[in-house]
């Protein structure tokens, strides 16, 4: 009995060493919001791709399922494209003129990102390209809105190809309403190959106020849940109890 | 140990009950659903013909027919219990066959329609079978107290039980049921209700279908017997699929090729060319009479083992062989390494994103829980997670192997070996 003590005990202490160990080599590196969701996109590798040198400008627009848009992908690919040409990013609400987030990019800076906290999963670099990830303040207000993102060239003589990926179908995944844009005119049965994310950025109280409310839709399914569970654990103790009994 | 059992029971309900109102993943559990549903209220008694023709573009049908029945079985006698699944269905109509949801959707737009009450019922029947199973190692582990003990508690806390049938939401479980039942008629000597059982589990979800040729091998004593058990199993096949090949032509047969996603073609050849050189090496080197329970349930170990090492491996496709994992544990303690092994490689490999983890709990707040990070989250900071998912396959891969290697090592007696080596006959 003494034995097995002393092993579990070591074995604990281990692990505790081994997750402070963790916790050092990682602080500061996390961000500072850890939350991030993908609301509509897809993983799938695009068959088509788009040259935007030969445009002026290619977006999308786009109706978020939820609040705290913070991050969007592209499907892109930049092989022999002059690398100090720039490319602009730009969201915007659909109805305005105005954008809620503006980034500027050489296309030296779009290439695959590594070491991302929010990078996990599939996503993968393929031959034909990579989901390049922009990451503004979330946006709040904008869930059912119609949103616009739309990539433009500001180099006119730049040589090579920025090409992004796109789908021709009667659906892309979760998204609602939206298509793809060619210099700001809709493309029926396109998209552009994208994801969005939303982040979550409110306190605990919000987490248990959430729970409580969406417990208490089924107010008769959750007092008979909490009987049944509450029925098995005194069946438990009272086992429990004759186990003992037993024993001695 | 009647109490202690008893004691087990109530901690793998408890734990069972906490996950199964509150998780679901993607459409899974709604789609397991849908086409007894649809067949309850609409009479559309062929799923297969009802998708074609009301949604000619989807590329995937339903499940296979015996899986139809029992889920339409239970659906009839929970209806009662159930809210009202046509605005459910309506909505999941939309979502499913043109925006492809995914769980943090499904969990937003159904909270307002007693989602919690219907993931419960929904998820009542796994319970039967996960506990059947339960009671069928503890009859096969009979004159091993000790050990019967053991495998009852592992089966209650399995982990590859707890994610991908109580939180996914996958019916698993009833093939792995029907395997369980199939190997328990097989410890009776009830070979002829052991292959149907068999056949069954193919009409559920096709994997035992690698099982039945070997199953036959060593059960038959004689070719005869073996055609005879042939016969059995291609005539509850043939049962089940008739009036739907009448009502529907070959469509049905769409709903047993679903598992191939994701294998590379020579993985698969890999996999063929050895289930081959496997059959034929039991064939020939098989001793003459009754197989031993232990060298049966050892084959069916290498077979899934190969299976899921070079064709696929899912945590869910998984279930199946973790029964048979914790039997011949039980009967050899140094098998628990591979186990343990499989556990933490898979667990790593397989659950790669937030939807499988803490996304499956978005019923209770699906901003929240679909957006929480994982541990590769943190990883990812230091080392790119996909070199330590190959790494894990890797390990997993070899471990398989490396099993099955061990398990016909474990199960020498069982072969003859001399008729390939003559001059030890004259030595």
């Amino acid at each position: 009995m003494a034995k097995i003590s002393v092993k579990y005990t070591f074995i604990i202490l281990f692990l505790i060493l081994l997750s402070g160990i963790f916790v050092i080599i990682l602080s500061g590196k996390a961000p500072k919001n850890l939350f991030c969701a993908l609301d509509i996109g897809t993983h799938r590798i695009p068959l088509e791709m788009i040259d935007l040198f030969g445009q002026d400008t290619i977006g999308q627009t786009f109706k978020p399922n939820f609040d705290n848009l913070f991050k969007i992908s592209v499907f892109i690919s930049t092989k022999g494209a002059t690398p100090d040409a720039r490319v602009v990013f730009h969201l915007r609400r659909a109805d305005k003129r105005e954008d809620i987030f503006r980034k500027e990019l050489t296309v030296s800076e779009l290439r695959p990102q590594r070491n991302n906290f929010y990078l996990i999963g599939p996503d993968p670099v393929a031959a034909e390209g990579f989901h390049y990830h922009i990451q503004f303040s979330p946006v709040t207000g904008i869930k059912d809105k119609k949103l616009y993102f739309y990539f433009e060239l500001l180099d006119k003589k730049a040589s090579g190809s920025v090409r992004l990926g796109i789908w021709r179908s009667n659906y892309y995944e979760s998204l609602r309403e939206g298509e793809l844009m060619i210099n700001h005119a809709p493309q029926k049965g396109s998209f552009l190959a994208f994801r969005t994310y939303n982040t979550w950025n409110k306190d605990i109280k919000d987490v248990i106020r959430q729970i409580k409310a969406r417990l208490l839709i089924d107010k008769a399914f959750f007092v008979f849940y909490a009987a049944l569970l509450l029925l098995i654990i005194a069946c438990l103790i009272v086992n429990v109890i004759a186990v003992k009994r037993l024993n001695r | 140990m009647k109490r202690q059992i008893l004691s087990w029971t109530f901690i793998g309900l408890i734990i069972r009950l906490l996950v199964m109102p509150f998780s679901f993943h993607g459409h899974d559990i709604f789609w397991i659903y849908y086409a007894p549903f649809k067949f309850i209220t609409q009479g559309a008694w062929d799923p297969y013909l009802h998708l074609s023709q009301n949604f000619p573009g989807l590329h995937y049908t339903y499940y296979a027919p015996f899986l139809f029945f029992i889920i339409s079985l239970f659906l009839f006698l929970f209806q009662p219990l159930l809210p009202d699944l046509s605005r459910l269905y309506s909505v999941f109509e939309t979502w499913n066959y043109t925006f492809t949801g995914n769980t943090i959707h499904y969990a937003s737009i159904f909270s307002g329609m007693q989602l919690f009450r219907t993931l419960f019922i929904f998820k009542l029947p796994f319970l039967i079978f996960d506990f059947s199973i339960g009671a069928i190692i503890l009859s096969l582990l009979k004159s091993r107290p000790k050990e019967r003990i053991a495998a009852y508690i592992i089966w209650m806390l399995n982990p590859f039980i707890l994610h991908s049938c109580y939180a996914i939401g996958q019916v698993d479980i009833i093939v792995t049921f029907l395997v369980m039942a199939a190997l328990y008629c097989i410890y009776l000597r009830k070979k002829k209700t052991a292959c149907v059982i068999l056949t069954l589990g193919v009409l559920t979800k096709t994997m035992p279908i690698l099982l039945i040729p070997f199953a036959i091998i060593l059960l038959a004593d004689s070719f005869r017997e073996g055609v005879k058990l042939s016969i059995f199993s291609a005539v509850t096949f043939l049962t089940l699929i008739i009036p739907f090949m009448i009502s529907s032509g070959n469509l049905v047969f769409n709903s047993f090729f679903f598992f191939g996603t994701g294998s590379s073609s020579l993985r698969q050849v890999f996999f063929m060319i050895s289930y081959a050189l496997l059959s034929f090496f039991y064939i020939f080197t098989r001793k003459k009479g009754p197989a031993d329970f232990d060298f049966i349930v050892s084959a069916f170990i290498i077979i899934l083992l190969l299976f899921y090492a070079f064709y696929v491996v899912t945590l869910r496709y998984f279930i199946v062989i973790t029964p048979l994992l914790i039997y011949i544990s039980m009967k050899n303690k140094k098998f628990w390494w591979y186990g343990l092994v499989f556990l933490i490689a898979l667990f790593e490999l397989k659950n790669f994103d937030t939807t499988v983890q803490w996304g499956l709990f978005s019923p209770l707040y699906p901003e929240f829980f679909s957006g929480l990070p994982i541990m590769d989250s943190f990883l990812n900071l230091k080392i790119d997670v996909r070199i330590i998912h190959k790494l894990m396959y890797r390990v997993f891969f070899a471990a398989s192997l490396i099993m099955c290697a061990h398990l016909l090592y474990y199960n020498r007696k069982n072969f003859n070996f001399q008729k390939f080596m003559p001059w030890q006959k004259s030595a």
